[in-house]
């Protein structure tokens, strides 16, 4: 196993006192807290911080852990010493009820065992239950699922409970039932999929963050739906019915002689479905009149005559 | 060869969900005592319908609310008040 220098995880000196201790470890809590981090390995750097914390506040783990010297590196191969056990004594159970499911490392185990009742944490505390971490994952989803509904499989590493009563990630596939009418950011609760309790207690929950794909013709917003709709010159100008995209399938709109770029045709609850009772989102479909980018010479002379006898001045 | 069936989880939805706990109930699936429940209210951590315990009735997000304020105050060491803010700020962050 590897040993660890909790001095360095923490930030703090060998010397440093028990304010300068708690004072490092809750400046970096806030760093790596899972619920707050973005950081990609904010779990385990927390996990980390929260095993020196569980050694360092406490005198006689930190002093049982000062006896081991101040020569090891961290990450060098560590074995507890000849006739190591014990040398800490007393003291609680800690931080390990609160850990969130991952469990202390083994190098810590190997020191401090003894106060954990013989290893892992079934054993810890007779008649100790409590309940597992939630756990939360997220997912990305097409707007036609969003729409729909669906059933998708996903991948976790989640921790479970091993035969040796300790924690540890174990891979699992779920399939999971998306309701209809979801929008992006919302979360699923899957009670009872997250981190198993202790002593028996009932395991956490899952939450799963939804999120959207990119689609090629919507944009979202809420429940509503945009698309951008290009339209020639001669149909903004004398009016068209024209195709429109919708999550159900093209539908024709009309569009209004005089139309313009940037103006709005909304398209009432062609958006993304209510959940529940919620009514349907709409769909916008913003107007881009384009020109045709080449153009023949009889399409010229047309263009020529329209600019000679037109009395339209757009910058007047 | 027998394969094995595919559980498929139901999913709530949190932000939508309906005021579906009453006060007892919560308490159970909080694991908490009447008195830390009280004290979630009244520091805004969640918001029940409905006026005084006996009516009051909570959804999943709640719940979930309830968790993440007791996890912040645990790991990083602060009280309610600071815990209930941080979880109206991580919630406007996510939202």
């Amino acid at each position: 196993m590897e040993y660890k220098d909790y001095y360095k995880i923490l930030g703090v000196e060998r010397s440093a006192d028990a304010d300068a201790i708690k004072a490092s470890y809750r400046k970096m809590a806030r760093k790596y807290h899972p619920d707050v981090s973005k950081e990609k390995d904010a779990e385990d750097r927390f996990k980390d911080l929260q095993e020196a914390y569980e050694v360092l506040k406490d005198p006689e783990k930190r002093a049982a852990y000062d006896q081991l010297g101040s020569n090891w590196r961290a990450g060098q191969d560590f074995r507890p010493p000849p006739g190591w056990g014990g040398q800490a004594g007393g003291g609680g159970f800690g931080g390990g009820a609160d850990f969130g499911g991952g469990g202390f490392s083994d190098f810590f185990e190997s020191l401090f065992r003894q106060q954990h009742g013989g290893g892992g944490f079934q054993g810890a505390g007779g008649g100790f239950r409590s309940q597992g971490e939630d756990s939360e994952a997220s997912i990305r989803i097409s707007l036609e699922d969003a729409a729909q509904g669906a059933q998708r499989d996903i991948n976790l590493e989640v921790p479970t409970l091993g035969p040796d009563g300790r924690m540890r990630r174990e891979a699992r596939r779920l399939t999971v039932k998306i309701p209809k009418g979801i929008r992006e950011g919302q979360r699923l609760r899957m009670a009872g999929q997250g981190a198993p309790g202790m002593g028996g207690g009932p395991h956490g929950d899952l939450y799963l963050q939804v999120h959207f794909q990119a689609h090629p013709q919507f944009r979202v917003e809420g429940a509503d739906l945009y698309h951008d709709l290009q339209i020639a010159p001669w149909e903004a100008v004398l009016g068209a019915s024209v195709e429109v995209p919708t999550l159900d399938g093209p539908v024709r709109m009309k569009i209004p002689a005089g139309s313009t770029s940037g103006q709005k045709l909304r398209l009432s609850q062609k958006g993304l479905p209510g959940a529940g009772n919620k009514p349907a989102g709409d769909l916008y479909a913003i107007i881009q009149v384009v020109v045709p980018k080449k153009i023949s010479e009889a399409e010229q002379v047309l263009w020529k005559q329209l600019a000679e006898i037109s009395d339209f001045h757009p910058r007047r | 060869m027998v394969s094995t069936p595919i559980r498929v989880i139901e999913a709530e939805l949190l932000e939508e969900g309906d005021f579906c706990m009453d006060f007892s109930g919560f308490c159970a699936s909080f694991h908490c005592g009447e008195g830390e429940a009280v004290q979630l209210v009244r520091y805004g951590v969640i918001h029940p319908e409905g006026s005084g315990p006996q009516h009051w009735r909570f959804r999943n997000i709640d719940l979930y609310r309830a968790r993440l304020s007791r996890r912040l105050s645990r790991d990083l060491e602060i009280d309610l008040a600071g815990a209930a803010l941080a979880v109206d700020l991580l919630e406007r962050l996510r939202g």
